[in-house]
């Protein structure tokens, strides 16, 4: 067959759990006569031989994954695996593979393949296993009952019937009502047998259970009878706890009683699950994956309820900005809102659409605004963090209601400086609130996110607005720092807030090419921040540097062309030697800066360090770069001399581009600045440069210099960085022990979780299997997961470490060349999948959706460590990305003309 | 000198596998930032020292591994990496070490291991332990951000090269290595990635690694790199091996694997590799720890709530 339909990469499992590449080839199915069956032959695209014959035995369990994958296993630890070229000859092979075994092709696996042994597989047969018996309800029996239901648990068959036998004789009732008698009598040994069994019931995972268990008349018997751990040395007190200590607090008086009912349910059983139940060990999380999805459709619930009650929440909103509310009311408005939002986390995203659209007709951002505003502490953080789950789900809407309200309120008073100004000043010791807000400001400046339409573009509109009325709010602690020519205040707590706006900048930097350009070389900022060199906290330094070398990283000639004039090299070359020989960080940053500059070769640069340190840099010969940098240069004088008449052309044509209009200039600017690039690439006199530089930059000068006069007229604080509160000092912090807000922690999330951090990407070999696919061995599917479980493959970083997330991996880190598989549902082959529980759930009918659920596993395969799956199960919790930049690209998916092999880069979850 | 007594109490606590207060977590490793910094990307370390691969939060183990090698500071250490991940405890097994660390600079050597990524721990367990043992990220931010600080690698003696993966192509020579700025998150390619991933195998030359990160190297690649450099060994750890240790290539490249019984389940046993002040080689093998009892605290519930 020569199409390209059949043709597949055969792959086999080596012993060392690596998928080995077999040859490419055309798969084909048909009887052979020596195996006596209907088989699947390979035949090698390069010279016709046979890659594979294997006859499809009835009982061989395949596996169809990724739509291109076909996986199966033969004898003991034989896995093979098959990858198409294309789904339709996959299907159609499957097809084949399916009828020979008298399947329906729509499955995704041929057999239920159980890795137990023979006998336990028999008793897993559905029609094979017996109801379950349950023994009269008495006090003498309870030891038997704990015993018969922990001994269910590893058979999920048998787990199904315990479930239905309970259920239908009522007996979790009975079982509480002997709990009350063990409790009266005192009977530690029938209280300890009540623990295990109920341990036991919320082992069987099963969502009827738990409706029964947390129904409002037993849900505190039921955490009674948890009291009594027989590990623990004395019963632990949480009806006590939930009865006296926990407080409901209800802030506008709410009229549905259901809405109160399942708000305390809420409390309750998140209470049970993040405090009374044992810490689940990575491994077995996911056994508890129904009581999971019972308070994420909870939440959801109550989420919707509050919403549509529009009376309800126009009163909240009403207080929450009122003149005559209570402080304390305030305060209780403003963590409720803040609740609100973190338990709307669990929404799917058009739901979640909806809820601040909501939120924002109400006034949600006005009202942080007035919060921000007013001088309570608690307050300010509850309103900070609300507005991080706003910017994390919105950062458009957040823009532009900061566009809008720019015309009208004066640039002190605009959400964005309160929030800049909010974090200069925080007055946490370790600037917790710091280091969310300044992610919240990343997510607003990230031109990645911007829309881009016809008619207005985001970007442009959103980052004049910026660099006009804010950016000097942002840098202005750097100025007020870096006025002379040593930091002027150079503790602890300045130098990690500087740290955090030089990270921010760097950020500007790499993404907003033209405004920044603009700021840096109007404000000669970067030779203000090389005075951060001086600063006795390495760590500022190498922030320094680094936002330098990414300056440097652009190759830009106008920054080049700045560098010079502005001599920024000294302080560098200044802080590097004092730095001395000693082999530490900032000695290979420094070192690293250099070599980029001589192995990308940018001229200017290098003839500049050259001539104007060689002296300083001649003693430096423990690396070769300075000395290959005067190498170089002086080859390149050598061989310009000759090109003299040649460039003396070139300059005079440059010249007479300047001489233009200047405002057709200011329009063009950003193209001038690309051109400018490429000409400057062309080889000039060395000595010439220094000489042109100074026209060109002069000119550049007077552009601004008339710009600037222009704002002047209409915006006097605009030119110079103001100072922030009255006769404060602009860095302003101070010192308070409180401790960091938990939220405030969130924000530097760094890394998309979606990204493929169990493997990153070959380099150069997009088809190498990065990790295998499911191994027909794995034993995943002993416990397998409603294949209703309301998860999808989550697309957006964003919202995968919210409320719920299953992050799955094949450990192909592992160190160990030691394989795994790690499966969800319907075994789909991730080498890193991250599912968001946010994700569609409208494909759940069945009665118990899972909410999260990884298996991790061990491979049958003796010595073989299998990996683990993680789950968070944090309510509310929610990370930014703090680093946009690092995995944007990988999430591209590739077109590959070739086979894809079995594992794919990117995270890839079937559903 | 309340600091040091504040360490030492610090240090105490955590041998006990309890862990140190947010507050402290932060003041360590500001501290430890401050001695990081100072490290050279390939840190020189004087013999007799003790090599040490993988730990991956096993840290009843790790107290096995300081039983069998001796106590720091009477022992002079160097880990090379993965001491995060996996297993149980994590955030005591790095915070322990990170706090000997600041407490006898001189007597213990890190060096970073791939697990000591943002990326990698969010998946394989450190960031998910953080968020259970602290209720928030903050702790899990200070140590990622410490991991940046960490070197790359150490030269004993001048003479034993020992990194946590492997070889780069692009890296012929350990000046090489000095040219990297090493205080960001391990890319995902490159010289820095390919130390951290890297791993040897039979073969001559390079090859694709099936890991989807680093290189395979071969022994031509070994030969050219110690001669180029005047190095008798190439010592690393990375991956799991049943014995505890395992030599490659002749006696040129050697794996340390020092995590026993690895993730509870792998059976193996843990090396340690001692080297004398004459740089004799001698191995220390161990098991795993009697059961890991499981104390892990769980959250602190909040009083109040309003939904």
């Amino acid at each position: 067959m020569a199409d390209t339909r059949r043709r597949v990469k055969l792959y086999m499992l080596n012993e060392d759990r690596q998928w080995d590449d077999r040859g490419t080839g055309h798969v084909s199915s048909s009887y052979v006569e020596r195996l006596r069956g209907m088989s699947l032959i390979v035949r090698s695209e390069n010279d016709g031989s046979i890659l594979l014959e294997s006859k499809i035995e009835q009982d061989t369990a395949y596996q169809k994954q990724q739509e291109t994958l076909i996986v199966w296993s033969e004898g003991e630890n034989y896995d093979l695996a098959l990858s198409f070229q294309e789904k339709a000859g996959c299907d159609e092979i499957w097809e084949k593979i399916c009828q020979v075994q008298g399947k329906d092709p729509s499955v995704d696996i041929t057999q239920d393949v159980v890795e137990e042994s023979e006998d336990e597989r028999f008793d897993d047969m559905p029609d094979a296993a017996p109801p379950i018996k349950l023994p009269p309800c008495d006090t003498s029996k309870l030891e038997e009952i704990a015993e018969l239901f922990s001994s269910v648990l590893p058979s999920p068959i048998r787990k199904e019937k315990l479930a239905v036998a309970i259920e239908a004789e009522c007996y979790i009732g009975k079982l509480v009502n002997l709990f009350h008698m063990c409790e009266d009598l005192e009977n530690t040994e029938g209280l300890h047998h009540l623990y295990e069994i109920f341990k036991s019931i919320f082992l069987l995972n099963k969502n009827a259970l738990f409706e029964i268990m947390f129904s409002e008349e037993i849900i505190f018997d039921i955490i009674g009878i948890l009291e009594y751990d027989p590990t623990a040395t004395a019963p632990t007190r949480h009806r006590e706890y939930l009865r006296n200590t926990a407080k409901f607090k209800e802030v506008v008086p709410m009229t549905n009683t259901e809405l109160q009912t399942k708000i305390h349910q809420t409390y309750r059983v998140q209470y049970i699950q993040d405090v009374i139940l044992p810490t689940p060990s990575v491994f077995e999380e996911n056994m508890l994956s129904s009581l999971s999805s019972f308070i994420f459709f909870n939440k959801v619930e109550i989420v919707s309820m509050i919403q549509d009650d529009m009376k309800f929440l126009s009163t909240l909103f009403a207080q929450l900005t009122g003149e005559d509310t209570d402080d304390n009311h305030r305060r209780d408005l403003v963590l409720f809102l803040k609740e609100f939002c973190a338990f709307s986390q669990t929404l799917q995203p058009p739901n979640r659409e909806s809820f601040y659209k909501t939120l924002s007709e109400l006034g949600i951002l006005p009202s942080i605004e007035i919060i921000l505003g007013l001088d309570d502490e608690k307050m300010k953080l509850a309103a900070i963090d609300i507005f991080s789950y706003i910017v994390e789900f919105n950062q458009s809407m957040v823009r532009e209601f900061i566009l809008k309200e720019s015309s009208r309120v004066d640039d002190e008073d605009l959400l964005i400086n309160l929030v800049i100004e909010q974090m200069i000043n925080d007055s946490d010791p370790e600037l917790g609130g710091a280091v969310q807000l300044i992610g919240i400001l990343r997510l607003l400046l990230d031109p990645e996110n911007m829309m881009a339409t016809a008619s207005k573009s985001e970007k442009s509109e959103f980052l004049n607005f910026f660099y006009k009325h804010s950016m000097h709010v942002l840098t202005a602690p750097l100025f007020a720092n870096t006025a002379d020519n040593k930091p002027s205040r150079d503790d602890y707590q300045s130098a990690q807030l500087l740290g955090l706006i030089l990270e921010l900048l760097t950020f500007c930097v790499e993404h907003h090419t033209y405004h920044i350009k603009n700021y840096v070389i109007s404000k000669n900022v970067l030779n203000r921040v090389l005075v951060l060199l001086k600063s006795r906290h390495s760590f500022l330094v190498l922030c320094a540097l680094r936002f330098c070398r990414k300056i440097v990283g652009l190759k830009e000639e106008v920054y080049n062309k700045y560098i010079i004039k502005e001599n920024c090299f000294r302080p560098i070359v200044d802080a590097f030697l004092a730095n001395g020989d000693r082999y530490n960080l900032i000695n290979s940053a420094m070192i690293e800066l250099f070599e980029f500059i001589k192995v990308e070769d940018i001229k200017s640069l290098s003839s500049h360090i050259v001539e104007a340190f060689q002296r300083e840099l001649d003693g430096i010969k423990y690396v070769k770069t300075f000395e290959t940098l005067k190498l170089r240069y002086e080859q390149q004088r050598e061989r310009n001399r000759d090109k003299h008449f040649d460039s003396h052309a070139t300059s005079l044509v440059r010249n007479n581009r300047f001489r233009r209009d200047a405002r057709a200039l200011e329009e063009e600017e950003e193209i001038w600045f690309n051109q400018d690039d490429d000409e400057t690439e062309t080889s000039m006199q060395v000595s010439d440069i220094k000489y042109k530089l100074d026209p060109d930059l002069d000119h550049i000068h007077k552009l601004w210099e008339a710009k600037k006069a222009k704002e002047n007229q209409s915006d006097v604080e605009d030119g110079t960085p103001r100072l922030l509160i009255g006769t404060k000092s602009p860095i302003s912090i101070s010192i308070k022990t409180g401790s960091n807000s938990s939220l405030s922690s969130l924000l530097s999330m760094p890394d998309s979780p979606g990204s493929p951090h169990g493997s990153p990407p070959a380099p150069g070999s997009p088809e190498s299997p990065k990790s295998p696919p499911t191994s027909p061995h794995s034993p995943s599917r002993l416990c397998p997961t409603p294949q209703s479980s309301p998860v999808t493959s989550s697309s957006s970083p964003l919202t995968s470490r919210a409320s719920g997330v299953v992050t799955s991996t094949s450990p192909q880190d592992s160190g160990l060349g030691v394989t795994s598989s790690s499966t969800k549902s319907s075994s789909s082959p991730p080498s890193t999948s991250v599912v968001s529980s946010t994700a569609s759930i409208s494909s759940s009918s069945s009665s118990s959706p899972s909410f999260v659920t990884t298996i991790a596993t061990t491979n049958a395969t003796e010595n073989m460590l299998s990996s683990n799956a993680v789950t968070t199960l944090t309510p509310g919790l929610k990370g930014l990305v703090d680093y946009p930049d690092e995995d944007s690209e990988e999430e591209e998916e590739e077109d590959e003309e070739d086979v894809i092999a079995p594992s794919p880069k990117r995270p890839r979850v079937g559903t | 000198m309340s600091d040091m007594s504040d360490l030492d109490r610090q240090i105490e606590q955590l041998q006990r596998c309890e862990v140190i207060k947010e507050s402290e977590v932060k003041a360590l490793c500001a501290k430890a930032r401050e001695i990081l910094v100072e490290e050279g990307n390939v840190q020189a370390v004087d013999a007799p020292v003790t090599v040490c691969g993988d730990i991956h939060g096993q840290f009843y183990d790790l107290k096995e591994l300081f039983k069998v090698g001796g106590k720091v500071p009477e022992t002079n250490y160097l880990f090379m990496g993965d001491f995060v991940d996996r297993g149980f405890y994590s955030v005591e097994t790095f915070l322990l070490l990170l706090a000997l660390k600041v407490r006898y600079p001189d007597r213990i050597t890190l060096i970073r291991g791939n697990h000591e990524s943002r990326q990698i721990t969010q998946v394989y367990g450190f960031y998910d332990e953080c968020l259970r043992k602290y209720g928030s990220i903050t702790v899990w931010r200070y140590c990622t951000e410490i991991f940046d600080y960490l070197s790359l690698s150490a030269i004993v003696d001048g003479k034993i090269f020992c990194v946590h993966g492997g070889l780069s192509p692009s890296i012929t020579s350990l000046d090489q290595i000095r040219q990297i700025d090493r205080k960001q998150e391990v890319p995902h390619d490159g010289p820095m990635c390919d130390l951290l991933w890297s791993d040897p195998e039979d073969m001559q030359g390079w090859g694709v690694s099936p890991r989807g990160a680093g290189y395979l190297f071969g022994s031509d690649v070994v030969n050219t790199f110690c001669q180029e450099n005047e190095v008798d060994l190439i010592c690393r750890a990375h991956q799991l091996v049943m014995e505890g240790y395992k030599w490659h290539f002749g006696e040129m490249v050697l794996t340390v694997w020092s995590a026993p019984n690895y993730c509870y389940r792998c059976g193996n046993v843990a090396a340690i590799l001692e080297l004398d002040e004459n740089l004799k080689r001698d191995f220390t093998i161990f098991e795993a720890a009697p059961q890991e009892s499981r104390g892990i605290p769980s959250k602190k519930p909040q009083p109040d709530y309003f939904l």
